[in-house]
């Protein structure tokens, strides 16, 4: 497309820009989409820690209860993105990991240096079933990453979230109102994004009720 | 690991019971083993003892306390003695969903004279789980074991039990928003909706709305109807007249 570019300063500031270090997802304000940055390990046996991430990462449950039963502080491992096993088990949809994880008191409101929790890392993938185990065990359905994103708002990015948003639309303490920092709810990514809209209606202020205290 | 969910049923024993004094309950005056099905509580204290139930452990014992109004706690213990999971609710089908529906539409029903905010939570609490799987028209009876006529029936009545809890509070626009379905004139519209949305209406000072919605249906028939009706042509006339001081007044 040389004939677009009308002199060689302009050709020279074009190739500056494609060659620029940008980061995916930078001009989207707002978001913070760590699928990007999730690390591999190269020596993930190296130690516990690293060993029991790589296990949460490969699905390796047995592997996981013997290092737990050896240093049960191993839950509470982070790589350098602030990813703890039970992130990494509820992103992948491993079930029965995040169950052990959570009964050897693994965090469910963990949270990454982007401020990513568990839930979030669900919802981010569909696991219906890994959101209502880490609701059911004390996740904060409201955690704001650092782009202001509940776990709603990132259930809403996907096109056929009908599950997930269901789970979280039923949860008694969701604020379905939540802005994230491009000032947007969950209900208007949804609008855009896909097939699951009609199920945002739950959020709607006419369903809220408060019962309070009793007589 | 086991918690229980909205659906689950649990094996308990409650004992140790103060404070309860004259409130009703069919949870904490057991002695024994018994089993709850979560999701049928009908009073107050009840219907918080299922959301203890549902933080708990198998095996776990634990002493809950309920605050009241009156500063006073209900105190109960509670061992879970077994949990039976049945499903979590996103997992249930079509026809087990209106079920579900049926089931805490009827709980509000009976709770709705003596506690009318739990009948709303119980009828909100419904209306989200059909809500669940909108749109209606894409489902199949076949497929689904449930006519998409009787989903869009039970949730257009749920609306208007919705309506009902929300004008009493006042909250009028959310009234509207509940009752859209009456503009869309078909058969499952009953008078009760058109009459809490023309109620909104009016109490929105959309007198013109109001009147042509009322006279959409048989009001001459109808007592309320036309008290509402003799309403709205009064609060209309009193509002132009207003209008028109005001416009004298500046202008005059």
């Amino acid at each position: 497309m040389e004939g677009d570019m009308e002199s060689d300063d302009e050709m020279s500031q074009y190739e500056k820009m494609c060659s620029a270090n940008v980061k995916p997802g930078m001009f989207v304000s707002g978001w913070d989409d760590p699928a990007d940055l999730v690390q591999e390990d190269k020596n993930p046996h190296e130690s516990l820690d690293r060993e029991i991430l790589w296990a949460a990462n490969e699905g390796k449950i047995d592997v996981i209860r013997e290092i737990l039963h050896l240093d049960p502080d191993s839950v509470n491992s982070v790589d350098d993105d602030g990813y703890t096993p039970l992130h990494r088990a509820c992103y992948n949809n491993f079930v029965d990991i995040a169950e052990l994880l959570l009964k050897f008191k693994a965090n469910p409101n963990a949270q990454t240096e982007l401020k990513w929790t568990p839930l979030h890392s669900a919802c981010k993938w569909s696991n219906a079933e890994c959101a209502a185990l880490l609701l059911q065990h004390g996740a904060d359905v409201n955690a704001k990453s650092d782009g202001l994103q509940t776990p709603l708002h990132i259930a809403a990015t996907v096109s056929n979230c009908r599950n997930v948003a269901s789970i979280l639309l039923l949860d008694r303490n969701i604020d379905p109102d939540a802005l994230n920092n491009s000032e947007e709810t969950a209900a208007d990514i949804a609008k855009r994004t896909g097939l699951t809209y009609p199920v945002f209606e739950m959020g709607h202020s006419a369903y809220r009720v408060e019962t309070g205290l009793i007589d | 690991m086991t918690k229980a969910t909205e659906i689950s049923k649990c094996l308990v024993n409650i004992s140790d019971v103060k404070n309860l004094e004259d409130r009703e309950t069919n949870y904490l005056n057991n002695e024994g083993e018994f089993w709850i099905q979560l999701g049928t509580a009908v009073t107050p204290t009840d219907y918080y003892t299922e959301i203890f139930l549902q933080q708990m452990f198998t095996g776990e014992r634990s002493r809950c306390y309920i605050q009241t109004k009156s500063g006073v706690q209900i105190e109960f213990t509670v061992k879970m003695l077994k949990i039976e999971f049945i499903n979590y609710l996103y997992k249930l089908t079509v026809a087990e969903v209106y079920q579900l529906a049926l089931q805490y539409k009827q709980n509000g029903v009976t709770m709705f004279k003596k506690y009318p905010k739990f009948a709303q939570e119980y009828f909100c609490r419904a209306a989200k789980c059909l809500i669940s799987y909108q749109p209606f028209d894409v489902l199949t009876e076949s497929s689904e074991h449930v006519n998409p006529r009787d989903l869009q029936s039970l949730f257009a009545n749920l609306q208007t039990n919705i309506a009902a809890c929300l004008v009493k509070e006042g909250r009028y626009e959310d009234v509207l928003h509940v009752t859209e379905f009456v503009e869309q004139n078909n058969e499952q519209v009953s008078d009760k909706a058109i009459y809490r949305r023309a109620l909104a209406l009016c109490n929105l000072n959309k007198y013109e709305e109001a009147k042509e919605l009322i006279e959409k249906s048989n009001y001459a028939e109808n007592k309320e109807f036309c008290g509402l009706y003799d309403r709205i042509k009064n609060e209309w006339r009193r509002s132009d007249e207003r209008y028109t001081n005001m416009v004298k007044k500046m202008f005059g």
